[in-house]
């Protein structure tokens, strides 16, 4: 009966904290917004939160809108796109994503990078955190590489292991290439094949690339 | 050679008073700064500027202080504009020193030139007392000078006269005759008289006329000019001069210089960026302002971002900028309000934020120009006020 108890109050307090930021980002939004447009982005907060998605993006996308001076019209279909985004980012990436990966995948489709490449890169890295792949994903594909070519190098890249930091380093090296005159679509694959190569498991990584598994290591015959 | 003390000239004390007591003459960018012909205006070079450079056997430095004396009101659109139109007066004061001794100096001038200012052609008139005053020259009582100068596509042209009344002091070539008449007695105890006649160096006032035309070819950063002109007058023999000149605008603030050849006094006087001799130096001018010179190739440029996450949520960013007087950032962790900047050493500029850990977007603005994405940030998509990064924040770790 006392765990009862003690479960029905932590859903009450849980509850009224949600009621609680509700309130307080519907105040935000019309102090900055005005009360009419506050109440359109607010709903669409609200449907947000009903559907556990994060809230705070779309409240920053309205002020972003407004603070560049866009028309009612444009921060709340800004925010709509954000919050389609984000959905379409949970359903690619699946329903137990954390909200950071979530926030990430939606401006990685918001930059163009499709869907599937989301799923793609959640398979080649099961349980891993994305957030710093679907970063350095977003980068690739709004400075320029084609969407197609950006997913096959950071999906290749975490299939063979690249670490946060080895991807931000990827990046860092497609960066140069292409602003040194590099073709991007060239430039992204070549800078993945180069750190391939140079990476400790090169080998087992370039046969991973091609879609096999690499094989054991036999011993030889004496 | 009339010398005056380092230490004392009150000149030097003026000119000192114009430079630091005045910093809100650092002139705002008004149509004159975006001519043409904008470099030639003191208005836009700010009103203190210091050259160093070495010429062969000896050490050249400069002083200018100049103030533009035009009366400006503030535009609606924040921008200033001019009350006179096209019409302004720059005021300066310059001194150098004694090509012998640095700490001596040669020469305080002082200066009033009238420009009136079109969109590719500037004329002015001038009027101007004193200046450098080397070994032998004669002291300048009081110079006119009027000139007319045209841009045409990357070149500026100009041409320039000066008349210069001037003063020879104690000059044995204009001698003035006494005759002194004394007596004496001779042997015989007859008195007798003689004269004798003495010729004193006079001081003597002379007229002369300076005529010069230069050629100035500015590339970004870079500005060749060639500059050729006759001297003549009472008392000297007539004089052809030339000079070639390279400025190399390093930073808004610092000019790299250097001259071949020898321009007259009166020839520098109208013209702040003047050298006398062939030299190779710098020039400081701590408080130009946005027109100055070449700023037009000087495009303020986002170097490196730098972030460190600190204990409750707070990150300071530190970005590292060139060419910027002002820097903001915006993002959702300000609600997209525009944050200022603070300026620390070596083109650095930092701001501490409360930052939650998570995914953000952010972006930065230079001299209030266009928003954009900070540098060595990964790109997010494009938000309605143009290229965003992504900023993303690690909790901190205990």
């Amino acid at each position: 009966m006392r765990r009862v108890l003690g479960i029905a109050l932590a859903l009450a307090l849980a509850s009224s904290a949600r009621a609680g930021d509700a309130a307080s980002d519907q105040a935000r939004l019309e102090a900055r917004l005005g009360p009419d447009v506050g109440r359109q982005v607010g709903a669409l907060v609200d449907d947000a939160r009903a559907a556990g998605l994060p809230t705070d993006p779309l409240i920053a996308r309205a002020f972003e809108g407004a603070s560049r001076g866009a028309d009612a019209a444009g921060i709340v279909n800004g925010v709509r796109r954000q919050s389609g985004a984000q959905l379409a980012a949970r359903g690619a990436l699946g329903a137990g994503s954390q909200p950071d990966e979530i926030v990430a995948g939606a401006s990685a489709l918001l930059a163009g990078v499709p869907a599937d490449s989301l799923a793609r890169l959640r398979l080649a890295r099961p349980g891993g955190n994305l957030v710093i792949p679907l970063v350095v994903l977003c980068d690739l594909v709004a400075r320029g590489v084609p969407a197609d070519a950006a997913s096959v190098a950071v999906v290749t890249a975490a299939r063979a292991g690249a670490t946060d930091g080895a991807l931000l380093r990827i990046r860092e090296r497609i960066h140069s290439g292409i602003e040194n005159g590099g073709a991007p679509a060239g430039t992204a694959g070549d800078v993945v094949r180069q750190w391939l190569h140079e990476s400790p498991g090169g080998k087992a990584s370039k046969q991973q690339q091609r879609g096999r598994e690499p094989e054991p290591q036999r011993k030889k015959a004496p | 050679m009339r010398r005056r003390s380092f230490l004392v000239p009150g000149a030097t004390w003026l000119a000192l008073a114009l430079g630091f007591c005045v910093p809100g003459a650092r002139a705002e960018e008004t149509p004159f700064d975006v001519s043409p012909l904008a470099a030639r205006s003191l208005a836009a070079r700010g009103p203190l500027a210091l050259s160093l450079a070495a010429e062969p056997g000896s050490f050249h430095w400069a002083f200018e202080s100049g103030l533009p004396l035009g009366i400006g009101r503030r535009a609606a659109a924040g921008r200033s504009a001019s009350m006179l139109g096209p019409w302004r007066l720059d005021a300066f004061v310059n001194a150098v020193h004694d090509r012998e001794d640095a700490t001596t100096l040669a020469g305080v001038g002082y200066a009033l030139r009238l420009e009136h200012a079109r969109e590719r052609s500037a004329t002015w008139l001038g009027v101007a007392r004193g200046g450098s005053q080397a070994e032998g020259d004669p002291e300048a009582r009081l110079r006119l000078g009027a000139g007319l100068a045209h841009a045409f596509k990357g070149v500026h042209t100009e041409l320039e006269w000066v008349a210069s009344g001037v003063l020879f002091r104690n000059d044995p070539r204009w001698s003035k005759e006494r005759k002194y008449r004394y007596a004496f007695y001779d042997s015989a105890g007859t008195p007798k008289g003689r004269d004798t006649t003495v010729f004193d160096a006079a001081d003597h006032s002379a007229f002369w006329n300076t005529g010069q035309g230069s050629l100035r070819w500015r590339a970004g950063r870079l500005s060749v000019a060639a500059v050729a002109g006759l001297s003549l007058g009472d008392g000297v023999t007539a004089r052809r001069w030339a000079q070639g000149a390279v400025e190399w605008q390093l930073t808004r603030r610092v000019l790299v210089l250097g001259s071949l050849g020898e321009r007259p006094a009166p020839s520098l006087v109208f013209h702040s960026e003047a050298h006398p001799r062939s030299m190779i130096g710098i020039q400081f001018a701590p408080w130009s302002s946005l027109g100055w010179a070449m700023s037009g190739s000087l495009q303020p440029a986002a170097l490196a971002w730098k972030s460190e996450v600190l204990p409750d949520d707070r990150l300071i960013v530190r970005v590292h900028l060139r060419d910027v007087t002002s820097a903001e950032i915006a993002g959702d962790f300000t609600e997209w309000k525009p944050v200022a900047l603070e300026r620390l050493h070596g083109g650095w500029w930092y701001q501490v934020f409360r930052v939650t850990p998570g995914v953000h977007r952010v972006q930065l603005r230079l001299n209030g120009g266009a928003w954009r994405s900070p540098p060595g940030l990964p790109r997010a998509d494009d938000g309605p006020g143009g290229p965003s990064g992504s900023l993303v924040v690690m909790p901190a770790d205990d």
